[in-house]
């Protein structure tokens, strides 16, 4: 009986890191998996887009490039806190050449801790390599997980949900020779887009209004990015689009949080300007928008024109001071 | 401790290899201070509650036993503090709300389901005790130490099987050493972990989002969904018996099934006597039958008052509230129709096909248990109203076949959700179909080492691990 | 009380056990009348080995019910505790001779 034993757990073991050294194959190779597209493309873009779902569903890099003639791309990923964007960043530089700017999305939320996270599962193809860097941010954002690497499999079966799809996707792209990403420019843009009652959701647990922290984990992975910027010679501006007015009367202490941010990056930033697009016309209607921070596709195309316009003009200022 | 758990997991080959150089004489003692670290070390309240009330009943059995004026006083007496213990212990889990928690995936208070961890299961077992010691079916155990370990067994300490007293006490002093029931402990297991980590957990978001109106949900969606509730809550609740028994058997130790295949029942009462067998063993030989019994000659009726009444109390037993008690009334009168309608179905199953009575028994039996299992899984009446209404609304409201319904029950359109509720609706299909297969390789031993390997594979890749949930029935 | 499969025939043992036990002992045979008269059916059949999961309709629903005809028919009260160690007809014919020769 031993004997049966022994040979089943190895084996198990052995299908399992083969299993996992698989995964690891094919999930670098899928290229709608934007952590491992950045880090095996050359894209080589002049402007990066980063931030969560906001940019993410709002920026167009082809738009950006219309009006500004520079190349973009939208490193932006679902729901991500600071953290998740320095790595995303961090990945992408690994392979391509450093950009010229990169604009970083920051509001409220993004510094209060509790409404973006750390998406480990966009990751785990990058433990067991790059070791020290991408480890730990990995470790200090979802701290027993790192632990999984050392079981044959199990970073994977941790969040099997995710990459089961992805790895077998990746497997296909593989197959295929596919090297284009389903979105090419990483801006995503959003389909069936109906109102999604976050408003009425938001209202009803905050009658009284909500008061944004002002949350040392988050801000000091901000400060972590403006460094990064400033080691890489990177121009960082952050910008908050536009948001819902019928929102602000319950965002308690906002113009507080504005003001932190911007004193926050021109200080620990080296003037890293802030660029709050607060008192747009389409800030007044829901025609606009599919929730409080989210435009639709109108919105979205007037947002990325204003912006496009605001950028030139700021460039066209600084090189005329310079 | 739960089960699935990796404390588990370190705790129980620790406790095997202490079992197994203990002397034989001595390993009951191994067992018992395993159980009761087992039980104190998230909650040692818990602890003091067990010992407590396993000291009470123990010694309310001696005296019983021996008593012969105050034998009754004494018996319910007990009773009575048992009972309204369990009572209290109801009252309290419903007035924090911690009831139905469990099922939602944001978490749940844990306070008062770890103080009252296994509280109802093995109250039960001591009410039992003192009921077969009072009618001369049993004698009072001699020794409260054994006693305690039958009521602290860690193995089914949390949610059962239910076990008298006399047998597996005798077990726990004469446990055959076999290398067959070794190997059936450890096929049971891992089943057990698969049909929890792989079936019931991959079920329970797609439930959970009916439950909680997350999505706009046509009534095909919700009804599927309610449908899956009933499959994930057997898969939960079989697993964590799985679980036990064969934790039990690498002990030497075996305990009693709690399921045998319920889907495949013909009727509601044959489910009953398929789906959480010994409690519903329980509750026909210490309710049921005894008022029967007592007003056997008011023929149907008393039937018909006795099924109600087990029910009333099942119902009370497994929580107070409103839902609770629609859902006990349902089976009561799934039942009491059964009952009276005897005969006429009988007549009507030999005039029909035999394949075509046993698909159709089969499934109005599914759906019958189903439609009050959406009583049982709502969080109140608001919500079992607003199940019903949507049970009444458009098949896809309004967003055809696969937006309002594949998509609404997969959590989105997407490739990836899609992908992942395929996957799911294949795991669970395949496994009913091929179920008693593999049980009865599962409790062959010798010849399941495939089953075993490929149980464990298919865990890692479509178990869920984070997020990892209590067992349903915990919190009864 | 074991569950119900809804099988009608005998097999081969429990055939030749009604053979003998038939011939062997009347009170099965009135017992048996007693099935027919609860289950409403005249060719039922039953053996020493017979039981809920043999006989179609006989389960905890009915038990009483049969329990109370047979009590009736044989003139005599079962306990509570002797009707629950009841595992087959068997058991209730031993039982009611137990009561005869009290």
């Amino acid at each position: 009986m031993i004997r049966k034993f022994a040979i089943l757990i190895l084996s198990l073991l052995l299908l399992l890191f083969g299993m996992e050294k698989c995964y690891d194959f094919f999930l670098m190779k899928n290229v709608n998996l934007k952590s491992s597209y950045v880090n095996t493309h050359k894209i080589d873009a002049d402007v990066l887009f980063l931030g969560p779902c906001e940019p993410l569903w709002m920026m167009d890099p082809d738009l950006f490039q219309k009006y500004t003639g520079l190349k973009a791309y939208n490193l932006s990923t679902v729901h991500a806190n600071f953290a998740e964007n320095q790595l995303m960043l961090e990945l992408y530089l690994r392979a391509n050449k450093r950009p010229k700017y990169l604009f970083l999305y920051v509001t409220g939320e993004s510094v209060d801790g509790t409404f973006n996270v750390f998406n480990t599962y966009n990751f785990p193809q990058f433990i067991g390599y790059h070791r020290s860097f991408i480890k730990s941010i990995v470790q200090a954002q979802d701290s027993s997980y790192i632990y999984h690497e050392f079981f044959p499999f199990l970073k994977y079966a941790y969040y099997n949900d995710f990459v089961n799809f992805n790895a077998f996707q990746g497997l296909k792209h593989f197959l295929a020779g596919r090297s284009i990403p389903y979105f090419p420019n990483g801006y995503v843009r959003p389909h069936g887009i109906v109102w999604d009652g976050r408003l009425e959701r938001f209202e009803k647990e905050h009658p009284k209004g909500y008061t944004f922290k002002w949350a040392p984990e988050e801000y000091g992975y901000l400060l972590d990015l403006l460094e990064m910027g400033y080691r890489n010679d990177i121009q960082i501006i952050l910008y908050e689009s536009p948001m819902l007015n019928e929102i602000k009367p319950f965002l308690l202490n906002r113009d507080e949080i504005k003001n932190k941010i911007s004193n926050f990056a021109g200080e620990y930033g080296n003037n890293v300007p802030y660029w709050v697009f607060d008192t747009m016309k389409i800030s007044d209607s829901r025609d606009y928008f599919f929730s409080i921070l989210n435009t639709n596709n109108k919105g979205s195309a007037i947002f990325n024109k204003t912006f496009a316009d605001y950028f030139n003009q700021w460039q066209k200022n600084n090189s005329s001071l310079k | 401790m739960q089960f699935i758990s990796p404390l588990f997991l370190c705790f129980l080959p620790v406790v095997l290899a202490l079992y197994y150089v203990t002397k034989p004489a001595f390993r009951w003692l191994v067992l018992l201070l395993s159980s009761l670290l087992f039980i104190g070390i998230l909650k040692p309240e818990a602890l003091i509650v067990l010992v407590s009330f396993s000291a009470f009943t123990f010694y309310s059995g001696k005296l019983i036993q021996a008593g012969r004026k105050y034998r009754t006083f004494i018996f319910y007496s007990a009773l009575v503090v048992q009972s309204l213990s369990l009572i209290l212990l109801k009252y309290m889990e419903s007035e924090q709300g911690v009831l139905k928690l469990v099922f939602e995936e944001e978490g749940y208070r844990a306070d008062v389901i770890l103080l009252a961890a296994g509280f109802s299961f093995y109250t039960l077992q001591h009410m039992a005790y003192l009921a077969d010691i009072y009618y001369d079916r049993v004698q009072a155990d001699t020794k409260p130490l054994r006693f305690l370990l039958f009521s602290s067994f860690f193995a089914k300490f949390n949610s059962g099987p239910l076990e008298k007293a006399e047998t597996l006490i005798a077990q726990f002093d004469r446990p055959p050493v076999s290398e067959t029931l070794f190997l059936q402990g450890v096929q049971r297991i891992v089943l057990g972990f698969f049909k929890k980590m792989v079936l019931a957990d991959r079920l329970a978001p797609i439930v959970s989002r009916a439950f909680t109106a997350q999505a706009h949900h046509g009534s095909l969606a919700v009804a599927t969904s309610v449908c899956l509730f009933t499959v994930q809550l057997y898969f939960d609740f079989s697993a964590y018996s799985d679980i036990a028994i064969g934790t039990a058997k690498l002990f030497g130790i075996e305990l009693s099934e709690n399921f045998d295949r319920p889907f495949a029942s013909l009727s509601v009462s044959e489910f009953w006597r398929r789906w959480h067998i010994t409690l519903i063993r329980w509750f026909s030989n210490y309710i049921y039958y005894p008022l029967v019994y007592h007003f056997r000659k008011n023929g149907k009726l008393a039937v018909i008052t006795a099924i109600f009444a087990t029910f009333l109390i099942s119902g009370l037993w497994h929580g107070i509230g409103k839902t609770f008690l629609i859902w006990s009334l349902l089976h009561a009168f799934y039942l009491s129709f059964e009952s009276l309608t005897k005969n006429a179905r009988l007549k009507w199953r030999h005039s029909v096909p035999a394949t075509f009575y046993r698909a159709f028994s089969i499934l109005t039996t599914f759906l019958l248990v189903c439609f009050s299992n959406l009583f049982f899984r709502s969080a109140d009446m608001h919500q079992a109203k607003q199940l019903l209404t949507q049970l009444c609304s458009s098949p896809f409201g309004d967003q055809g076949f696969m937006n309002g319904f594949v998509s609404a029950l997969a959590g989105g359109g997407y490739q990836e959700a899609l992908f992942n509720f395929s996957v799911t609706v294949f795991l669970v299909l395949s496994f009913l179909f091929l179920e008693k297969k593999i049980l009865a390789r599962a409790n062959a031993g010798n010849r399941g080492y495939l089953q075993l390997f490929i149980l464990l594979v298919l865990i890692f890749t479509f178990g869920v691990f984070k997020n990892a949930s209590y067992f349903i029935y915990m919190q009864f | 009380m074991a569950r119900s499969t809804g099988r009608n025939c005998l097999d081969l043992f429990e055939f030749l056990d009604l053979i003998f036990s038939a011939a062997m002992d009347p009170i099965l045979i009135e017992l048996n009348q007693v099935f027919c008269k609860v289950f409403r059916r005249k060719e039922l059949v039953i053996s020493p080995v017979s039981n809920a999961g043999s006989i179609d309709g006989w389960d905890s629903l009915t038990h009483m019910e049969l329990i109370t005809e047979i009590e009736k028919h044989f003139q005599l009260n079962f306990s509570f505790n002797e009707i629950m160690a009841f595992r087959n007809a068997g058991d209730i014919v031993a039982c009611i001779e137990k009561h005869r020769t009290n």
